[in-house]
Formats: C-alpha cells, sequence, structure tokens
C-alpha cells in the first residue's frame, strides 16, 4: 500500500486571530513521504472568499520550495514562514460573502498527484451580521 | 481511501467535488480539436486559392498569345448546371509553341450562360492578347489575374477557431501543472504591472478594498467631498426612450401602409386588427417614457456630501443633503446601509444576488413642502459602526457601503438614489 503523505501546519503564536500588520510565522511538516516522489511543495498566505458567489482568491505570501531547501530531522521535513500580514481585507462571515484566511500548503508528487493541507487564522476582528428584519 | 482522481462530479453543499484532472482533460482535448480544425480550415483555404492567388499575380511570367477559339463550357455540379467561358489559345514558352485552354479560376463559373458569354466576347478570335504562365507549369496559363477577396474572407473563420483553440490549449496547459495560488500569483503580478505605467500605484495598499477616488476629483460645496450618484432611474429612462421609438418606428411604417391602401381605395380589415395589439403596445411605452422623463425632471437633483472620504470604520463623520425640485412631500429620508452582492453561476446563467446586512436611518422627515429655489437642505451626523466591516471587492463578491436617499412626493412613485461609499478597516492612518 503506497504512503499517505502526512502535512501538518502550525502557528508560532498560540491564538489564531491577527491584527493587520502583525507577523504570521510557523512552520510546516512533511511525514511519510517519498523524497524522490516530491516534486514541489507550495506555500501560501492567502484570503479566499467563501458563500453565495463564485470563490475569489487572493495570495498574499507565495513560495515554492523543492525537498532539497526543507530541513530534516526526527523522521520528517520542516519548512518554516513568516510574513508581515497586509492591512485588509479582514475575514469576515458574512450572510453571503465570506472572507477566509488560511495558511496553504500543497505537496506535488510524481503522477500529477497533489496534497494539500490549509490552516485558518483571522484577520482582524469585524462584526458578524445578523440580517435586517423585514 | 480518498482517491484522488474522480471520474463523475456532484454537489456537496456549495462546493463542487469531481475529477480536476478530467475536467483539465476535457478541455484540453476540446480545445485541441478546435485548434485542429482552424488549422485544417486555415491549410485548405491556403492551399486552394490563397497560394494560387498569390502566384498568379506575383511570379506567372507574362507573354503574348493568340486567341484561336472561344465558346461557353456546361458542366453540371451537384445538379446544378454551370457556365464557363473557354479560351484556346496559342502562345511561346522558351522557343516552344503550346497550344491550350487557357485556366479560369472557379470565381468564372456561372449559372447565367449570358454572363459567360459575356465573359468570352471580351476576347475576338486571331488577336493577341497578354497571358500569364506558370513558371513550374508553363501548360498552365491564364488570360485574367486579380485576387478573389471573397475567399480570402473566409479565412477569417478558421483564423478564429486557432486563435480560441490555441489560446484555450495555452491555458490549458498552464493550468496543468499549476495550483490556483500560483496562478493567482500571477495574475496579481500582471496587475500590479499595467497598474504601475499608470497614476494610480498605492492601490496594493489596501487589498480587496475599491480605490477612492481624490477629494479633489469631487469636492463639495458645503462639506469636503461630494459623491456620485449612481441612479436606476437614467438607466430606466434611457431604456424606456430606446424602446418607445423603435417600437413605434416599426409600428409607424405598418401605419403609413395602411394608410396609404385606405386612401386608394382598398382597406386592409384584417392588417388593421392585426396592427391594434401593436398600437397599444406602443402607446404605453409612449406612456412609460413621459412618465420616467417627468418623474426625472420634477424631482430634481439630490446632491450628498460628506466632510471626510474615504471612510473609516468607527469614525464620526457630517453629510449634507440637498434636494432640488418643488414638492409637497410624502416623506425624505436618508440610510447608511450595506450590502453584501454575490455573483454566481447556476447552470450557464450568471446570477446576482445581493443581501442588506445593516441599515441605519440617519434623517426622516414626512409632510412637508419643497419650495425655495434652493430646494431642501438638511445636515446630519452620523457614526459608521466601529467593528463595520470595511468596504470589499473581488471578481464575484462584493461589501458595498451606501448612503441611500429615499422620497415619495405626492401624486408620484417613491424614488430612491444610491451614493456609494468607501469604508476602511477601524484605526487606520493611512489614506488610499
Amino acid at each position: 500500500m503506497p504512503l499517505q503523505p502526512q502535512m501538518t501546519i502550525r502557528l508560532d503564536a498560540e491564538a489564531r486571530t491577527f491584527t493587520p500588520g502583525s507577523t504570521l510565522s510557523g512552520q510546516y511538516w512533511l511525514e511519510a513521504i517519498l523524497p524522490e516522489e516530491v516534486k514541489a511543495i507550495e506555500l501560501s498566505v492567502l484570503w479566499y472568499t467563501e458563500g453565495k458567489g463564485e470563490e475569489d482568491l487572493g495570495v498574499h505570501f507565495f513560495r515554492r520550495d523543492t525537498l532539497d531547501q526543507l530541513s530534516y530531522a526526527a523522521g520528517r521535513w520542516i519548512g518554516s514562514f513568516s510574513t508581515v500580514l497586509p492591512r485588509s481585507p479582514l475575514s469576515y462571515q458574512g450572510l453571503i460573502v465570506k472572507i477566509v484566511w488560511a495558511v496553504r500548503v500543497r505537496l506535488f508528487l510524481a503522477g500529477a498527484k497533489q496534497h494539500v493541507e490549509e490552516l485558518r487564522f483571522r484577520l482582524g476582528s469585524v462584526w458578524t451580521p445578523k440580517g435586517i428584519a423585514k | 481511501m480518498a482517491r484522488w482522481f474522480r471520474f463523475y462530479e456532484k454537489k456537496r453543499g456549495h462546493r463542487r467535488t469531481g475529477s480536476p484532472v478530467l475536467g483539465m482533460l476535457g478541455e484540453l482535448c476540446f480545445h485541441g480539436a478546435v485548434f485542429f480544425l482552424g488549422c485544417l480550415g486555415l491549410a485548405l483555404i491556403l492551399v486552394s486559392v490563397v497560394i494560387p492567388d498569390w502566384r498568379q499575380n506575383r511570379e506567372f511570367i507574362q507573354t503574348d498569345c493568340t486567341v484561336l477559339d472561344t465558346g461557353v463550357a456546361k458542366t453540371e455540379k451537384n445538379g446544378v448546371v454551370l457556365y464557363r467561358p473557354v479560351l484556346r489559345i496559342r502562345y511561346q514558352v522558351a522557343g516552344e509553341t503550346k497550344v491550350i485552354a487557357a485556366h479560369e479560376p472557379s470565381s468564372r463559373y456561372t449559372e447565367d450562360p449570358k454572363q459567360a458569354e459575356a465573359w468570352v466576347q471580351a476576347f475576338v478570335p486571331g488577336q493577341k492578347y497578354p497571358c500569364w504562365y506558370d513558371p513550374a507549369n508553363p501548360d498552365r496559363v491564364v488570360l485574367v489575374r486579380g485576387y478573389h477577396w471573397g475567399y480570402w474572407f473566409f479565412l477569417l473563420v478558421p483564423a478564429a477557431l486557432v486563435g480560441v483553440g490555441g489560446a484555450g490549449l495555452i491555458y490549458g496547459l498552464i493550468r496543468w501543472g499549476t495550483s490556483a495560488e500560483r496562478r493567482a500569483v500571477w495574475t496579481q503580478q500582471a496587475q500590479a504591472l499595467s497598474r504601475s505605467e499608470g497614476p494610480s500605484a498605492p492601490v496594493s495598499a489596501w487589498p480587496g478594498i475599491p480605490l477612492a477616488p481624490e477629494p479633489n476629483e469631487s469636492p463639495g460645496t458645503t462639506l469636503a467631498y461630494r459623491l456620485p450618484m449612481v441612479s436606476q432611474r437614467g438607466w430606466a429612462l434611457a431604456a424606456s426612450f430606446v424602446f418607445c421609438v423603435l417600437w413605434n418606428g416599426v409600428v409607424l411604417i405598418f401605419v403609413i401602409l395602411l394608410v396609404s391602401r385606405y386612401l386608394h381605395g382598398s382597406p386592409d380589415w384584417v392588417g388593421t386588427a392585426f396592427l391594434v395589439p401593436f398600437g397599444l403596445i406602443g402607446g404605453a411605452s409612449i406612456y412609460w417614457f413621459f412618465r420616467e422623463f417627468i418623474l426625472a425632471a420634477i424631482i430634481g437633483p439630490t446632491i450628498v456630501e460628506v466632510s471626510e472620504h474615504p471612510l473609516r470604520a468607527g469614525g464620526r463623520y457630517e453629510l449634507f443633503l440637498a434636494q432640488a425640485g418643488r414638492l409637497k412631500m410624502k416623506f425624505l429620508e436618508i440610510l447608511l446601509v450595506c450590502e453584501e452582492e454575490a455573483i454566481y453561476r447556476q447552470g450557464t446563467t450568471t446570477r446576482r444576488e445581493t443581501v442588506r446586512v445593516y441599515e441605519d436611518r440617519l434623517f426622516r422627515q414626512e409632510d412637508f413642502r419643497i419650495a425655495t429655489a434652493e430646494g431642501f437642505q438638511t445636515h446630519c451626523r452620523f457614526t459608521v459602526p466601529p467593528t463595520a466591516m470595511h468596504s470589499f471587492l473581488s471578481p464575484h463578491n462584493k461589501v458595498q457601503w451606501t448612503i441611500l436617499v429615499h422620497g415619495e412626493a405626492h401624486g408620484w412613485p417613491p424614488y430612491q438614489r444610491r451614493f456609494p461609499l468607501i469604508i476602511l478597516p477601524a484605526n487606520t492612518e493611512d489614506r488610499l
């Protein structure tokens, strides 16, 4: 049975809510992988929309690594990242428009296979609307 | 165990699952087929029309020939009888005398025998005329040269197929091994590059927030900034005008025809009865247009000015409203509203849904008369909620803040005028 890659994303800060302009840093770990199968690893800090509309995507930070660029310790490959968060758009849970911030790691393997892991966080703190009574 | 390759597609909530690999493969095959068909068509037209045209006009060598005999040949093609001129000529190539039938292009085929005879009559047997022969095949000779531009026009069809198919193929191949994030980065870089060539470079300071115009682009007379108005009434007026003119223009043509028949003593009662409903619709369209026109004229301009723009969440601002027009108002109110807008596809239709998530009435006055030339004027103060969501704009999603002026005059339907605002997140000192 082929290995099922395991990916973990950890943020340095304990809180999951960040203020605009603050630094977001952390690591991602890759385990149970065959190094010769790994083509590339993409790390993104991004926002995307959820809800009724089609998904829109904005990438704030993007890096494409190879396995050689990661460190190896205790049976896992470790990559780290750090970026200053932008001033907008802020995380939002609207009625039909939602804005989600996340750290996303995408692993490209041989044979056009991909594995994706994502860790959501909040940028800023704005209201959650309840709607208008008719 | 989750499969990485799924053949079928199903929908879970708002999200679709399925095989992106199969989808992209399908797109690549489709665009590849379109590209191949375009190339095939292009090659066929090039080989059959464009290259022969080009060679006849550029490469064929001129000489003199003697017309020996003329006539009209008759052929049948797909059940249609066609005629073409036939000219037997004599000419010399490198000292060798050749007697052959001159080559005639396919455009010289006609269904009208008289036209073929007219072409032939231009050449008199025994007379000498210039002719052009193919240096690669001297037996191929023409007496009339020129380009068949009508056939060249058909190049547009395969060229369009090559363009569409090729662009789709390139896009598909780029997508094939590229993540959505990487494509988004390329798009953002391309947008930043195009913006850096223009004057509005600082747009990236507030990602996702629409760019506010400079205050000096729209200064107010009472407060710092005059908000531009977005009115649906203007579109209704334009639409009613276009419909009214087009519909009644067509109806008028038929009316003139019917009246002329009446005047000539042969009235068309069936046609008249048929035209009545169209005339009624025309009358209704005239009423619709004048109603929109009077509404736009009677309800005078609405001016809204704010003390600062863009606004910030948590900020307190002053607002000035001026409503022109001599009216007896039932009510007039000013609202600060926030609406979410989502664009989505349902089947092949693109839909837009708007939901109001916040509404604050800043001002309302009932049963009053606007009598002065300056119109009705009022000032009010308002606060943007400190935790309010800022303005947001992406291709399919939007959070829009608006000052809404809503009113109704006695004897007229209610009207609404929108003044979009840009609101930035709280606790930010920087300006757009």
